[in-house]
């Protein structure tokens, strides 16, 4: 095994969340990883080996969730964001397939604009830095902060004083 | 005022040291900005476990494969294994996802003289066995061994040795075993939601003599041989396909 293959596997549980947060869905999550990581091995001759692999691939599946979303036949594409939506509002029914109901903070960042949601899932739930997020979004970083600015004040708006 | 801003990158560690000081001397005079700032704090500890259980998943076979590099054409080329079984295929039994091509990895040889020496000794204070729900479950070194060993470095006098590994129909990987001390038994266990069943036990065949290659022959009962082809549905694991699998805790 390769430093390139143990750095993917490593990372495979955060690509995961990572693409479970962007796309409501667990099923659609796993083939958004998948398709990533084929992109991932092709594009391999891009990624210098030694540089931190993380945000490398976090780009490729950002890319690959945003050509997702603009192919609306797709499963989990626009067209059926209106029904995951519907299905959302129901905790009992929203994660029937991981066993156990969205937190209350999980529904609120799904219902963000996509955006805010990247931002906020790369540095809250990712735990990255600003700089490390707005070069996997490639934006400046004072875009990446005022989506950062906007998106907490509406999960904290939605979450209320406990959340 | 206090900016948000400020507070948010302060709770995300963006802050220089000066910066730090200069928004810890503000909430530390303005109780109102110190009530947002721990709302901030505890928004990001709140995100910080979402979507977190995914993390203690399994990761599907065919993401590892993924991640692998693994390609659908070499899979199609890959060699028969050594030991005939079932047809190489890995089965998908939940029918969810299509049949992923992870034979590729999983096929290769099985070598002749992979029963394995696992490195712990086996304490006899402990059964290798217990009854749980009405099955026979594997529990302390068996457990271990079945768990987390791979059939790939010999280690000649281990007390427990895996044979080899296969999907089974019923869903999970199966393996088989040798315990080599005291009766010495032979058996086959299958990975279950919660523990490995222990499927058969039979007495083993005699200790191969000094010199003698220990082979998947020689050393599984025809019983056990029987059950494995009753239950399989591909061809036994390499060992690179079982480090893949034993990531996966031993389940499709």
């Amino acid at each position: 095994m390769d430093a390139f293959q143990r750095d993917l596997l490593d990372l495979l549980p955060r690509l995961r969340r990572f693409a479970r947060a962007l796309t409501r869905d667990v099923a659609d999550a796993d083939d958004l990883v998948h398709v990533a990581l084929e992109r991932a091995w092709g594009q391999r001759s891009a990624w210098r080996d030694g540089t931190r692999i993380e945000g490398w691939v976090f780009t490729i599946i950002k890319t690959a969730w945003i050509d997702e979303t603009r192919t609306p036949k797709r499963r989990g594409g626009l067209a059926s964001i209106g029904e995951a939506i519907e299905s959302i509002a129901d905790p009992g029914v929203a994660d029937l397939e991981t066993g156990r109901a969205a937190t209350a903070a999980e529904r609120a960042l799904l219902d963000l604009p996509d955006d805010q949601r990247l931002a906020v899932c790369l540095v809250l739930v990712e735990g990255l830095s600003y700089r490390e997020a707005a070069d996997v979004m490639e934006v400046p970083i004072d875009a990446l902060t005022s989506r950062l600015v906007r998106g907490r004040a509406a999960l904290m708006a939605e979450l209320g004083p406990g959340g | 005022m206090i900016d948000d801003e400020i507070l948010m990158a302060y709770v995300d560690g963006e802050l220089d040291p000066a910066g730090r000081a200069e928004v810890e001397a503000r909430i530390a005079r303005d109780p109102a900005a110190a009530r947002r700032l721990w709302r901030h704090r505890d928004l990001r500890t709140n995100l910080s476990h979402a979507f977190s259980d995914v993390l203690d998943e399994p990761a599907p076979v065919r993401l590892i494969a993924a991640a692998m590099g693994a390609a659908a054409p070499e899979v199609a080329a890959a060699p028969a294994p050594a030991v005939d079984l079932a047809a190489a295929r890995v089965v998908r039994p939940q029918g969810r996802w299509r049949v992923w091509p992870v034979v590729g990895l999983m096929a290769a040889c099985l070598a002749a003289g992979l029963a394995v020496g696992v490195g712990f000794r086996l304490r006899e204070s402990v059964p290798a066995v217990t009854v749980r729900d009405g099955a026979l479950v594997a529990q302390g070194p068996l457990a271990d061994a079945l768990e987390y060993h791979l059939a790939s470095k010999p280690a000649r006098d281990a007390p427990i040795r895996i044979g080899f590994s296969f999907p089974s129909r019923n869903g999970g990987y199966c393996r088989t075993f040798v315990i080599s001390r005291g009766e010495r038994t032979a058996g086959l266990a299958c990975r279950g939601p919660a523990a490995w069943i222990v499927r058969m036990a039979v007495p083993a065949p005699s200790r191969p003599r000094a010199g003698e290659d220990r082979t998947v022959g020689s050393d599984t009962p025809p019983e056990t041989l029987r059950m494995v082809d009753d239950l399989s549905t591909g061809p036994p694991l390499d060992v690179a396909a079982e480090s893949i699998v034993r990531m996966r805790r031993w389940q499709f």
